[in-house]
């Protein structure tokens, strides 16, 4: 029985060590990944004004708007790109799995307006891009990490010019890089996998790389991109006009929806459609951004939306080819 | 009792016991740690390694759970409070008046954070002052109040939370701030009399 005691106590001596130890060491590892996880690779996601609802981070300023992203070297370099603001402080800053913000430049430091940085793996061969005397090149310790930007909200009416700054951001895979300006190239844009509604009688062709998922309620075709920052969202609603649809659609998850844009646009088959483009705000604060069509027929809107985590021209180009694929069947 | 009965529950007991004390003596250390390798001024403390592999990794977990994301000390110094200039832990249900001057960096702003780490819920929107919305008076000086009930003035309100903490940035912090971090000039927190 003595040595039973004795090995217990040396066992719970060893195993308190061990734990005490690697308890520091895995919190801030699974804090990141958690985050992390919340964010498509290489896409970044716009937060909105800093209000109680936003709670990716803990202890966020309430006066600075964020932009987040994950950035992953582990198959090729990534470019960041942005439109660095005159006269207000705005920093990008990058951290490594165990919270080391390992670099980080503010808007008095840039050499370049819009700045770009390309972000490699350290221990990699240099890749060679275009305009590289304007491209500062940083070494990223690991394949993955985060990148924060932070722009300051000087004041409320200010507002709406930020917001045309954080858009301009981007993180683009060097391969997807347009070798002339160093924007990004448009992918899945051959659409050749079709929807087709038999009880409306519509058909419409999406990208094949995309996932179809189940739809709910009265959404009929959802699908979203592989990296899950973009989805494609057709809904038939019994609605007098789009922007009411679109809150149908939109309204049972999401708060803050703001239509910006309607007209009026001819598809390919002479079908008259409603153009919208529109910002929301997510649950978790972030902000997004949808291009919705609605076609009338039969007393109904179809409405076909396409919602991105960061709308860019890409994306623009994507949701009028998608749209132009849509005939009426019947 | 057999002997591999023993074996088998002299394992158990070692790891649930040991882990217990493991983990649990190392959440006591994470939040001593906060304390322990700050830079104490006044009410404010920070810890200049924020960010940095000279991090200790107490101090790294600390920041993870409670203020994740810092910037290193080139780009910006955070001070926190949790509790006024006599000590007593920050209180929801008691007034308080932060005065202070113009802190020497790019820009600064003060923020007050519920139990949980985030902004506090309240109808007017408010959760911090800054350099750019802060009233000063004609020395150069601010004041704001912090309570439950509305205040003339400057004013966050402290909602319904039971304690709460306040974070003072620094931006682009000057020489003064960086190299004496322990004595600069930092904003007084004091608790008033009344509600």
């Amino acid at each position: 029985m003595k040595r039973w005691i004795i090995w217990t106590g040396i066992g719970t001596v060893i195993v308190a060590i061990v734990a005490h130890l690697i308890t520091p060491i895995i919190i801030p590892i699974i804090i990141m990944n958690i985050v992390m996880n919340k964010v498509p690779p290489n896409v970044l996601m716009r937060a909105t004004k800093t209000t109680p609802e936003v709670r990716t981070v803990v202890m966020p300023s309430a006066d600075l708007v964020y932009s987040l992203a994950t950035y992953d070297v582990s198959q090729e370099p990534v470019l960041f790109s942005a439109v660095v603001p005159s006269d207000s402080y705005w920093s990008m800053a990058l951290y490594q799995e165990n919270t080391r913000n390992f670099f980080v430049i503010n808007d008095s430091q840039v050499k370049s307006n819009p700045v770009k940085i390309l972000i490699t793996k350290a221990g990699t061969q240099a890749t060679a891009i275009p305009d590289a005397e304007n491209v500062q090149v940083v070494m990223s310790p690991a394949n993955k990490g985060l990148l924060l930007i932070r722009h300051l909200l000087t004041s409320d009416d200010k507002f709406l010019d930020l917001i045309k700054i954080q858009r301009q951001a981007s993180l683009t895979p060097v391969s997807r890089l347009r070798t002339s300006d160093l924007l990004p190239e448009c992918e899945d844009l051959l659409l050749t996998d079709a929807y087709n509604n038999t009880e409306y009688g519509f058909s419409i062709n999406y990208p094949k790389s995309w996932i179809v998922k189940s739809p709910s309620d009265k959404n009929v075709f959802v699908a979203t991109s592989p990296a899950k920052s973009k989805t494609i969202i057709i809904s038939v609603r019994d609605e007098d006009s789009i922007s009411t649809a679109i809150n149908a659609i939109l309204g049972e998850s999401i708060t803050n929806i703001k239509i910006a844009s309607e007209k009026e646009v001819k598809l390919e088959d002479g079908t008259m459609a409603t153009q919208a483009v529109l910002e929301f705000k997510a649950k978790d604060g972030h902000m997004e951004d949808s291009l919705a069509s609605g076609i009338q027929k039969n007393g109904k809107y179809i409405v076909v939306m396409l919602n991105s985590v960061n709308m860019d021209t890409c994306d623009e180009v994507q949701f009028s080819k998608i749209l132009q694929t849509f005939k009426l069947t019947k | 009792m057999k002997k591999s009965v023993k074996i088998l529950l002299g394992i158990v007991v070692a790891l649930l016991l040991g882990g217990v004390i493991g983990i649990g003596s190392a959440v006591l250390a994470i939040e001593r740690s906060a304390v322990s390798s700050s830079v104490i001024n006044g009410p404010w403390r920070t810890n200049l390694a924020t960010g940095s592999e000279q991090h200790d990794m107490y101090n790294r977990a600390w920041f993870a759970i409670h203020a994740l994301l810092g910037l290193n000390q080139s780009e910006s110094i955070y001070y926190f409070a949790y509790t006024d200039d006599s000590g007593e832990r920050l209180n929801g249900d008691n007034v308080y008046r932060i005065e202070g001057n113009v802190p020497d960096a790019r820009w600064w702003s003060i923020t007050v954070y519920g139990e949980d780490d985030f902004l506090i819920p309240n109808e007017m929107n408010c959760y911090s002052y800054s350099g750019n919305s802060v009233t000063y008076d004609q020395d150069g000086k601010y004041t704001i109040y912090l309570s439950k009930n509305q205040k003339p003035g400057d004013w966050i309100p402290l909602g319904d939370q039971k304690s709460f903490s306040l974070a003072l940035r620094l931006y682009n912090p000057g020489d003064s701030v960086r190299n004496n971090p322990a004595t600069v000039d930092l904003p007084h927190v004091i608790e008033e009399a009344g509600k």
